[in-house]
């Protein structure tokens, strides 16, 4: 990170996930320090319409959950050339300067990978939203130096191997506390339950007797955190889920 | 190329905020000539500086080999018992046969005297005295250490061996006895002036000592020499010894405990498949896209602007780019041969002794006439070690790494030593043989060797294809 304003990676890991991925081209255009650069990895059954130049790797369908996040991803980061990378999710909410904070997170700490340890969930189907708080960060939340693209990778393939979805937990576990910066602002929400390819990982099928998730019955939590205008697409897309 | 330029239509907002300034870094100040040190000063030639602490290293808990002199050791033995990594403490003139073990006693001044130049030239292991010695200060002085001499060298040796820890001693060549044509040593006579086992009459009656003392100490002691006239320790066959699993085999990791992983970014020697059946997992980083290999995982990066760079920061920190207790880092010039899960037995910090020097200076100066950095970089960084202290003049640098194969028992002392030096190949000069000794002298850690050279040893073999230097 050497240059004046570092250059800003995108990546998306997406599957047939067509509303999400509109409505992250409307949370990406919106950003208050733009990405140079965009990579959406796709092994959808149908590729996805992209319409801010990203770029598109279409690939095939190699196999279902872990295998097929973890494949998008790796498939991205050969063709990631920006100085930091972004990992951007098609289902989740980011706010209007998520990649500010993380390029001034990542430049004032001088570590690896930024992400919060604070993590929100809203699962849109049931309305019911949940805040955690772990000792890493997940991988919408997860930026980090292209430095770090190497330890990515690692975690992506030793997820893929143990058949897990995992990649954000082996990658935030693997760094030393010299080259992480966790914090505990709120930022990303996790949007659960879109419509299109199920997701994977804690949230997309809420259980209770596992977790203590909250019900939001008036989309009242939901509007406090990302805002009435996103509440409301977002609770529309959840009534046709 | 700015998502604006490729899709001007799109509806983005415009970067509203004031971006921040850099932070310019002062330019270092002028580096430094190269400071030339001497060679060693006579004394040191190639040897370990000796200690007590760092010969435990090797042998606490463990089967310890004593090689002595007497007529009946022979080159064969000598390396069945090397193949088995177990420590070994040689005798005298034995070191011929064993230039490789860790240890060397003798007993008599004489003896080193007149062997001194052969030794200094040739043996790297320590070496360990039963008489004061003046003018070599690599060599230990064992009563110094606490180790009762016994005047004798196999007695001094078993002593030795107990010293630094030995679960059990294992004696070869302690004949005590003539050979069958009446020969002394293995070796013939010594030079002129030396007396051959003219005290051998006295012998059993010390080594009986010793082996009184090793029991004391609860230590076995067995004599698996081929002829012997002791009858103090108890006789054992060699082939019942080395066919002890855990000598057969050296102590064996899990497949799942060791990865095997090395980087292949930019101009680099191509990917090397390995001779053997590699049971554990191989992981190579590569920004070549077309880069395949039946045997290594690739793990795809982007095209690297500084790839020797990205290249030593993976293999520095190899406790991040695996996920295993053990790794083993292999440069793309080398054809790996052996299973990595029975190097173990080696150490868990091990390196090449390189090859044709000891010191960093000597490094320094042929990374500058080869071009391989900025001449400036370099003497910049040698000047700060030696400030620091290490491989000074009057304290030389005994051993250079030769870091093209690497193994790492990722314990937090090799984690820290990782840090450090990527710290250093990341902010001073590319060139790692240049930091790694430094970096594990400030930390005290000792590195252990593979047996033979990168040129020749049973691990794997050099392939090096010439290409031009990627990047400072």
């Amino acid at each position: 990170m050497t240059s004046e304003r570092p250059t800003i990676t995108l990546i998306t890991p997406t599957a047939d996930q067509p509303s999400g991925l509109a409505l992250a081209e409307r949370y990406v255009a919106r950003q208050t320090l733009q990405p140079d650069e965009w990579l959406v990895a796709d092994d959808g059954s149908v590729p996805a319409k992209l319409t801010l130049g990203q770029r598109h790797l279409v690939r095939p369908r190699a196999g279902e959950g872990a295998a097929s996040l973890a494949g998008n991803l790796l498939a991205a980061i050969p063709h990631a050339t920006g100085e930091i990378i972004v990992i951007w999710e098609h289902d989740d909410w980011y706010p209007a300067d998520y990649l500010e904070t993380c390029v001034a997170n990542l430049r004032r700490s001088g570590a690896w990978a930024t992400g919060t340890r604070r993590q929100r969930y809203y699962h849109l189907p049931s309305r019911r939203w949940i805040v955690m708080r772990n000792v890493g960060s997940a991988l919408c939340n997860t930026a980090l130096r292209a430095e770090a693209l190497p330890l990515l990778a690692l975690a992506a393939t030793s997820a893929a191997r143990a058949g897990h979805y995992n990649i954000d937990r082996r990658f935030w576990d693997r760094l030393p506390d010299a080259r992480l910066h966790l914090h505990d602002e709120p930022g990303v929400v996790g949007i659960k339950g879109l419509p299109g390819r199920p997701g994977l990982g804690l949230g997309h099928r809420p259980d209770e007797r596992k977790r203590p998730w909250k019900a939001d019955p008036q989309g009242e939590v939901l509007r406090q955190w990302v805002g009435d205008e996103d509440a409301s697409a977002y609770l529309a897309l959840g009534e046709g889920a | 190329m700015p998502l604006a330029a490729a899709n001007p239509a799109r509806r983005l907002a415009p970067i509203v905020r004031p971006r921040p300034r850099l932070v310019v870094r002062p330019q270092p100040e002028a580096a430094p000539p190269v400071i030339v040190t001497p060679r060693a000063p006579r004394g040191h030639g190639r040897l370990t500086p000796a200690s007590l602490e760092a010969l435990r290293a090797r042998c606490q808990g463990r089967t310890v080999f004593v090689l002595a002199s007497g007529p009946s050791l022979t080159a064969a033995d000598v390396a069945a018992v090397q193949a088995t990594g177990a420590p070994m403490i040689v005798t005298n003139t034995t070191f011929r046969l064993a230039p490789e073990a860790d240890a060397l006693y003798f007993q008599d001044r004489k003896w080193f005297l007149a062997h001194q130049n052969e030794l200094l030239g040739t043996f790297r292991g320590m070496a360990f005295s039963g008489q004061p010695v003046v003018g070599a200060p690599a060599v230990c002085n064992a009563r110094h250490a606490g180790v009762v001499s016994h005047r004798n060298s196999g007695g001094g040796a078993i002593a030795l061996a107990i010293a630094a820890g030995a679960a059990r001693v294992v004696c070869l060549g302690l004949d005590c006895q003539p050979g069958p044509e009446g020969a002394r040593h293995w070796h013939g006579a010594h030079p002129p002036g030396l007396g051959n086992a003219v005290s051998l009459p006295l012998w059993r009656e010390r080594l009986a000592a010793v082996a009184a003392d090793a029991q004391a100490k609860g230590v076995p002691v067995l004599n698996a020499s081929r002829a012997t006239a002791l009858d103090c320790f108890p006789r054992v066959a060699l082939e019942a010894i080395l066919a002890e699993p855990a000598l057969a085999a050296g102590p064996r990791l899990r497949p799942e405990d060791i990865t095997v992983f090395t980087a292949v970014l930019g101009n680099t020697d191509p990917l090397h498949e390995p001779d053997a059946d590699i049971p554990c997992r191989m992981i190579c980083y590569t920004d070549q896209p077309h880069l395949t290999s039946p045997r290594w995982e690739l793990l795809r990066l982007p095209p690297q602007a500084a790839p020797t760079r990205a290249a030593r920061r993976i293999k520095a920190l190899s406790h991040l780019h695996t996920d295993t207790l053990w790794s083993l880092w292999i440069d793309a010039s080398f054809v790996l041969s052996a299973d990595p899960t029975t190097l173990a037995r080696h150490g868990a910090l091990v390196a090449f002794r390189h090859h044709e020097r000891s010191r960093i200076s000597d490094e320094a100066a042929a990374i500058i006439r080869l071009g391989k950095a900025r001449a400036a970089d370099i003497r910049a960084q040698l000047a700060a070690y030696q400030a620091a202290g290490f491989d000074t003049p009057d304290k030389p640098q005994t051993e250079l790494s030769e870091n093209g194969l690497i193994l790492r028992h990722h314990t937090d002392a090799v984690i820290a030593l990782n840090e450090a030096w990527c710290q250093e190949t990341q902010t001073r000069s590319l060139r790692d043989q240049m930091s790694l000794d430094y970096c594990a002298w400030r930390l005290g850690l000792p590195i252990a060797r593979w047996p033979g050279t990168k040129h020749a040893n049973p691990i794997a073999t050099y392939r090096h294809a010439r290409r031009p230097v990627n990047d400072f």
